[in-house]
Order: structure tokens, then sequence, then C-alpha cells
């Protein structure tokens, strides 16, 4: 009798170990191939034709209706502003910032414009446990703010450090960060404002295939004038924003460390246990139990005790 | 930023015409315009008005206008394949660089209008590039406001107060 | 309390009924068997709760501001730094504290372990509240605190690793609750509900494993989101779920010393024969486990330094910091334990447990918060943010306490034993 409670108990546990394989497998290898859209569009930024006027900042803050900053957009003194000696950073007023870089050797000072890179196979996406970011066919990376629980899991993952959170709210805070400009522009074909406000044609909106071709020609008629690199070709798993640069990128504040792999690559080793673990834990334990138990007492005979008692 | 008026020009071009029947020789400076008007970015900005004679008296037309007035290319890659070629018949900037909104698609035919052109600048990336470089290098204008002037709409757009 | 009991010879309830053989009214049993005014009267005597109330008066205020004027009131807000105390200390080191539960319920129910029983309700309740304390730190963490069952039922992202820590620390605390079930019903005068919690505990205990296993790994898992972020030495792509779950034997056996220690010293009059007899045969038992695990663990830390071929980051000062780390945090205390065990020497576990668990804390600490963004600043949290973190760790300690002085935990209830 007693060995039988056992018994079922155990197979009643095998059972809920599989339908909890079942049910909470992380699908590992699905999210992996998110699918990389052909035609998806991007952005190619020269630095070497960036030259700070801020234009983009302004047509993003004004397209995306987000809060007037304290100082004008022709304020050039920006640049100069640091917090904990880094220079300024997307936050939940301002989803693209521009920054200048004085490099040892360039006559004249470089920009760089901040803003979401919009990955292939964005971290952001692959970390969120409610499903609050999309990877739509033109290549934005969205999100929901309405299933968002504000764990802010997405900003950890992100290797960019682009998603911000509005902490300023307390009834509706959410992530903030750039959408290319999905809703308003890129869903209709046409390209985010930033693109179109840029007076240097410094960014250049164009399936992403293109732009890495346009990036390369440009590289090679002037190996003099750029690093033989587009940045966001293939960093964490290619991106759909892209760089040139004349000075070697990490100069200009770019990350050169991130690897080629997309970000979920590293986090494969541990979803792989998930299911095994699920499946072989159950049996395995459960053999422990009758290894380590056989030749007592078993525990279960108090049971009676325990009903005894409670007469 | 909407687009300027479909019918905007950079430059008023006066002698084109007459020029065309001496195509291998570079154009004069005489045939020049005095000035020319760019309103492409009237929304944000007031019009602005190019010195055109004072830019040519100064400078090669080259130096901007690449091959096209006939005088041989500055830049070393046109120079491949437009060393010799005489002067068009619009040597506006408009006249090559529309108002683009994507990159094209580069040519799959493997001709030569499409293989090498194909990372054209539209019209305000042209200006611009072309403007900008140099006034940085010969110690012209190069902040925004030095030539554009804002508008009330590109008062409220960069949030510049009275 | 102990004053008290001395008082009154029918103190403290050990039972369903009273020495006259009239049976504990609920209230009665809720207030100790005290009147108000005394029940009053031994809070007001003991200084703890002086301290409690100082860290409250201004713990509250804060609290209210979190939830009036966001997060943002009371931490600094930075985008750099997304998670701050309340995960890097709440979820992240509460979580492996409280692994006493799957542990000992292993030892007890799986292994047969019968003379770690007096023992196992108490690092039962040390897991349930840790668990339950770390979703009450994520509820204060959580910009949108009311979405807590989102990621369950209203928009899943299953292959998200944070997916995983969701649903097993859900369901893990549900088991958990059906695991001291028991004691509950016993404090309640309906042992025979009992019965059916005893059928299921063995699938409990085991799910409590699989559940264990993968949702303390998965948290060390969510780092390996951050490749470039946190310093090579302390994130292992290829071992940090294992890191995670090796360091969470030893933090949960090191935890339930701690407790009992505290409990057998500042709550004597609670505790009873059996856990006073055995306690110091059962804290040499965990210290064994402990230092087994602890060394375990060195050698899984070893090969992920040498996996990744991390040597030379050891001679910079992040490896001064990190052979600290692993010098005062598992080493010594490693030692500590192998000692006690082999000298019988219970003080020398008990010293070794608070220095262990110490370690655990430090490690979660400099894996979420100083080893994070170590190519950045570090970020100091804000004091409002340190004060709600100790403000949420003393509801913990009252909610402990308040548990420990009347289910029976650490004591049988009369009635069970017959």
């Amino acid at each position: 009798m007693l060995e039988k409670i056992s018994r079922r108990s155990i197979l009643k546990n095998g059972l809920a170990g599989t339908i909890g394989a079942l049910l909470l497998r992380p699908k590992a290898g699905e999210s992996h191939d998110i699918k990389k859209y052909p035609n998806s569009m991007g952005v190619l930024v020269d630095l070497t034709r960036c030259v700070g006027c801020r234009s983009c900042e302004a047509a993003c803050n004004a397209e995306q209706k987000l809060p007037e900053p304290m100082q004008p957009f022709t304020d050039m003194e920006v640049f100069e502003e640091t917090e904990h000696g880094r220079q300024r950073r997307t936050d939940e007023t301002r989803y693209t910032v521009v920054n200048r870089y004085e490099v040892p050797g360039q006559d004249h000072p470089l920009f760089r414009k901040v803003q979401c890179n919009h990955c292939q196979e964005p971290a952001c996406l692959s970390s969120c446990f409610v499903n609050a970011y999309t990877k739509t066919p033109e290549g934005a990376v969205i999100y929901n703010a309405d299933v968002c629980v504000g764990c802010r899991t997405c900003m950890v993952a992100c290797p960019f450090y682009i998603p911000t959170f509005k902490y300023s709210s307390a009834f509706s805070p959410q992530i903030m960060k750039c959408v290319f400009c999905y809703d308003t522009r890129l869903k209709f074909g046409k390209q985010p404002a930033c693109v179109e406000a840029c007076p240097q044609e410094a960014l250049l909106f164009g399936q992403r295939d293109d732009l890495i071709k346009i990036g390369r020609r440009r590289i090679e008629e002037n190996k003099d004038g750029y690093q033989d690199h587009i940045y966001g070709e293939y960093e964490a798993g290619g991106t759909s924003w892209m760089y040139l640069s004349s000075v070697p990128f990490e100069e200009v504040g770019f990350d050169t460390n991130i690897p080629h792999e997309p970000i979920l690559d590293s986090v494969k080793n541990f979803l792989g246990i998930v299911p095994m673990v699920l499946t072989i834990w159950p049996a395995l334990f459960a053999g422990f139990h009758l290894l380590a138990t056989r030749k007592e007492q078993p525990r279960i005979s108090d049971d009676k005790n325990g009903q005894e008692d409670a007469q | 930023m909407k687009r300027p008026k479909p019918g905007a020009r950079i430059f008023y071009l006066l002698l084109g015409g007459i020029l065309c029947s001496f195509p291998a020789l570079a154009m004069d400076i005489d045939d020049a315009p005095e000035s020319v008007t760019i309103d492409y970015l009237q929304e944000l900005y007031e019009p602005v008005t190019f010195d055109h004679r004072m830019h040519a008296e100064n400078y090669a037309c080259n130096s901007c206008h690449h091959h096209t007035t006939g005088d041989g290319p500055h830049n070393a890659v046109c120079g491949k394949c437009h060393t010799t070629s005489p002067a068009v018949d619009d040597v506006s900037c408009s006249g090559c660089h529309e108002e683009k909104k994507t990159a094209p698609a580069p040519a799959t035919d493997g001709t030569a209008g499409t293989l090498y052109h194909i990372d054209k600048p539209g019209i305000k990336g042209a200006l611009h590039l072309q403007c900008l470089g140099c006034h940085a290098a010969e110690g012209g204008p190069t902040e925004c406001q030095e030539c554009h002037a804002l508008t009330p709409a590109g008062r409220k757009r960069f949030l510049v107060k009275e | 309390m102990k004053a008290l009991i001395a008082e009154d010879t029918h103190l403290p309830i050990t039972g369903t009924s009273q020495n006259t053989g009239s049976a504990w009214s609920l209230r009665e049993k809720i207030f100790l068997g005290l009147t108000t005014s005394k029940y009053l009267e031994q809070l007001r005597r003991n200084p703890v709760n002086w301290l409690l109330l100082i860290i409250f008066a201004v713990g509250v205020p804060l609290l209210l501001q979190r939830y009036i004027y966001g997060l943002g009131s009371v931490t600094h807000a930075s985008n750099d730094y997304p998670w701050g105390l309340f995960l890097g200390f709440g979820l992240f080191a509460m979580v492996p504290l409280s692994a006493s539960g799957f542990l000992l319920g292993t030892t007890v129910m799986l292994f047969g372990r019968e003379d770690f029983h007096p023992i196992e309700r108490l690092a039962l309740l040390n897991g349930l509240l840790g668990y339950f304390f770390a979703v009450v730190y994520l509820e204060v963490d959580l910009g949108m605190p009311w979405r807590l069952a989102y990621p369950m039922f209203v928009s899943l992202g299953p292959a998200a690793v944070l997916f995983l820590v969701a649903w097993h620390v859900a369901t893990y605390l549900s088991v958990q609750i059906a695991e001291l079930l028991p004691a509950f019903f016993e404090w309640l005068g309906r042992p025979a509900w009992k019965y059916y919690i005893k059928r299921i505990s063995l699938g409990l205990t085991i799910a409590g494993i699989i559940l264990s296993t993968l949702h303390q790994g998965a948290l060390g898992a969510l780092f390996t989101y951050a490749p470039t972020k946190l310093h090579p030495l302390w994130l292992s792509v290829e071992f940090m779920w294992i890191h995670f779950l090796c360091s969470a034997v030893f933090g949960g056996l090191g935890m339930v010393i701690v407790s009992s220690t505290l409990i057998n010293r500042f709550m004597s009059w609670r505790c009873g024969k059996a856990f006073r007899e055995n306690l110091d045969y059962m804290t040499l038992g965990l210290a064994k486990g402990a230092s087994f695990a602890m060394f375990t663990y060195l050698v899984i830390k070893l090969v992920a330094v040498a996996h990744d071929n991390e040597w030379e980051h050891l001679l910079t000062g992040w490896g001064f910091y990190y052979l600290m780390e692993i010098g005062i945090g598992v080493v010594l205390p490693m030692m500590l334990f192998a000692k006690a065990v082999r000298d019988g020497a219970v003080a020398l576990a008990r010293w070794a447990a608070f220095i262990a668990v110490f370690g655990v804390v430090w490690n979660r600490l400099n894996t979420a918060l100083f080893a994070f963004n170590y190519q950045l600043y570090q970020d100091v949290p804000y004091w409002k943010e340190i004060w709600l973190t100790v403000t949420l760790y003393a509801l913990y300690f009252i909610v402990y306490r308040f548990i420990v002085y009347r289910l029976p935990i650490v004591f049988d209830w009369e009635e069970y034993r017959a």
C-alpha cells in the first residue's frame, strides 16, 4: 500500500513534469530564428558628414511629441554636458542625441548620433517576458506599452544602452526608445523624421542590403577617408542602423567589444538545459528517493498517526 | 519637416541654352548668374541668397560643378570617366540632384549611369555637403543660422525663444 | 516574552488545548495567549521593536512616495543601472538564501534523512518567506506592479529567461505554501486536513527541486543577456546558471543555520525539545553539506575562469576584488565549516554560516551592481533606495518572527505528538 502511494506520486509527478516541460519549455530554437526580413529598411549614418547641427534631435522631439528640453536645439553647449563622466545619452525625454568627439589628429570634431539601432535579432525583444517588443518586417523594433510590466530587463539586455524608462511616472511609466517613427512614417514607407531633417545627408534611409553596398562603395572610393568597417553590419547579429567613420569606432564612442553574434546566443546555454531538467529531474530524483529509502520505514506511515491524532 | 514646394529651384539659369552651342568649351564666369535664391527649406528657414558671382570669381567652376561646366573634374574618382566631358545643358544643382527620399537600389543591369551614380546625394545633401566642407576649409560661415534665418516654424521646431 | 512566560505557566502556547483542558481560541493564539495589554507590553519591552519603529517611521513615507511619485523619486532613476538594490538584494540575494526549503525538503523527504526533521519546517518557512519577500521587493521595483500577472496570463514571452523565473517562482511559492500548510493546519486545530498534503508531499518535493534548479539558475542566466556589461570574471556565459545554483545551496544552508541560531538564542522559549536537542547535530550536518557545496562551487568558478581564459583579469584591480569575494565569501567559511565539522565546534560553524550568507549576498550585489557596467561608472544607490530596502527587510523580519512565535515551526504541536 505504502509502496503504491509513493509510486503513484512518482507517476503523477512524472506526468506533471512532462506537462510542465511542454508548457514551460522556452522555444530556444525558434526564438533564434527571428526572421531576417529581406527587404527591411535601415539607415546608414556617415560620421564624416555629420556637422552636429542637432536638426535630427529637434525633428525627433517634434515627431515623437517628447517633452521640451530646457535648452533650444540651436544650443551647441549641450555637447559639453557630461553625467558620470559620460556624454549625453538617450533618456525619457529624448530618443536620439548627437555627441561631439574631439579625436586627436583630426582638425575638426566628429559627431555621432545615438538612437536605437534596431537590431536584426534584438536583445530587448528576446529578453522580454511579456512580448512587448516586435521586430517589424520594415525593420523597426517597436514596443507595446500596454503589456509591459516595467521590469527593465530590456535595458539590461541592450548592448547599446538604448531603452530608457519613464521613472518620473508612478501611474503610467513605460519604456521610452526610438521606434524608427514606425507608426507615423515607416509603415507608410516614409523615412524617419531625423533622416528627413538631416541637411548633410549624413543619414541615408534605404533597404538595409542596399545600404551595406553603398557603405562598401564609399569606403572603397575613399579608402583614406573611412575605416574599413561598417559598424552594425554584424554587431550584435547585425543592426538596421549602421555607421561609417573616418576614425576607429572606439574613438567616437562606439562599443567595439560587442560580439558579432546576437545577444541571445549567450543565453542559449541556459535555455538548452531547461527541457533537460524538466524531463530528467523527476525520474532522477524519484529514483534517488527509492534508493535512499527502500530499506527504511517509509515516512508515509506518519499519515496514519496523523489521522488517528485527529480523531 | 515638409517637402519644399515642387516648383522651387536653386539656380536661376540664364545662359544655359546659349552655351550649348560651344560644347567643347568651358563655361565663362560672365555667363553665370549674379546670385541664386535657394528656398528649399522654406518651412523652417528663410530663403538663402547665394552670391554666385562672388564664388565664381574666387573659385574654379569645378570646385562645385564637378565636370558639368566643361572644365574637367576636380575629384579624381569622377576623373576616371569625365576628364574630357563637355559642358552640359543644365548645370544647376537641381538638374542632377533630386529631392531624394531613400537610397536607390544599386544597379543590377551594369550600366554606367546606375553603376556609378547610385550614391548621389539629394539636393539638400548636395548643397550642404558642397558648401559646408568648403566653408570650413576656407573660413566661410559654418553656423546654421549664419546662412539660414529661422522662420517662426523653425523657431518653434528648434525651441528658440524670442 | 521570556519574562511573561515565567509568570504564566500556561505559556507559551504549544498545543490545541490549555493546561486546563479547554481549547485556545483563535484570538488567544494570535495574541500568544496574552491579554491585549500584556501583549503590547511585551512589544514595548523589546528594544528590537523600537529599532523597527525607527526604520518604518522613515521607510513607510518613502514607500508612499515611491507609489505616488514614481520610482524616480526614491532611486537614481538610472538608465545605465536599470536594476538597483531592490532587485540586486531583494531578488538576486533573497532567492538563493531561500533555497533552504528545497534543500531540507530533499534531505528529509527524498533521501529519508529523518534526523533533520526538526529543522525542516524552519527551512521551509525560511524558503517561503524569502521567496515571498523577493516578490514584495519586485512589486516595489516593477514599473507597473499591478501587472505582476501579465507574464503568466496576459502576454507571454516564453523564450525569455525571466519568463522562466516568473513562472517558477510563482509555482514554487505555491509548492512552498503547500509544504507549510500542515503547520498552519495544526495551529488552526485542523490536523486532518494535513492528510491531503502528505499524500502529494513527495511530488511537491521533486517539483521543488526542478523549479529551484531552474529558477536559481535562471537568475544567473539573466546576466548572460549582458555579456558586454558584466565583468568577465563574474560572468560566465556557459556556467552562470550552475554558479548561481551551486552558491544557492550553501547560501540556503547557511541561512538556515543563521536563522536557527538566532531563534535558538533569542526565542529559546519557543523552541521545542526536538529542535533544541538536535540543533547542534543538525547544524554540523548542514555545515558539512555547505562546505561540500562550497568546494564544488570553487571548482566550477575555477573552471569558468579557465574556460574563458580570464587569468590575466585576476591581476587587475577587478581581479583583486574578485579574489577577495571568493576568499572572504567562500574559501574562509568553507575552511571554517570544515574545521567545525571535524572538531565538532558548533559555534564555529555558526560564525561560518554568517560569513557564508554574507558571501552569497556580496556575490549577488557584485553581479547585479558593482561588477555590472564595469566599463562605465559605479552607481551608488540613493539613500532612499537603501532605506526602503532595509524597510522591506524589516518587514520580512517581522513576518518571520510573527510566524515563528505562533506556528509549530521549531516545536511540535502537542496534539500531534499524542
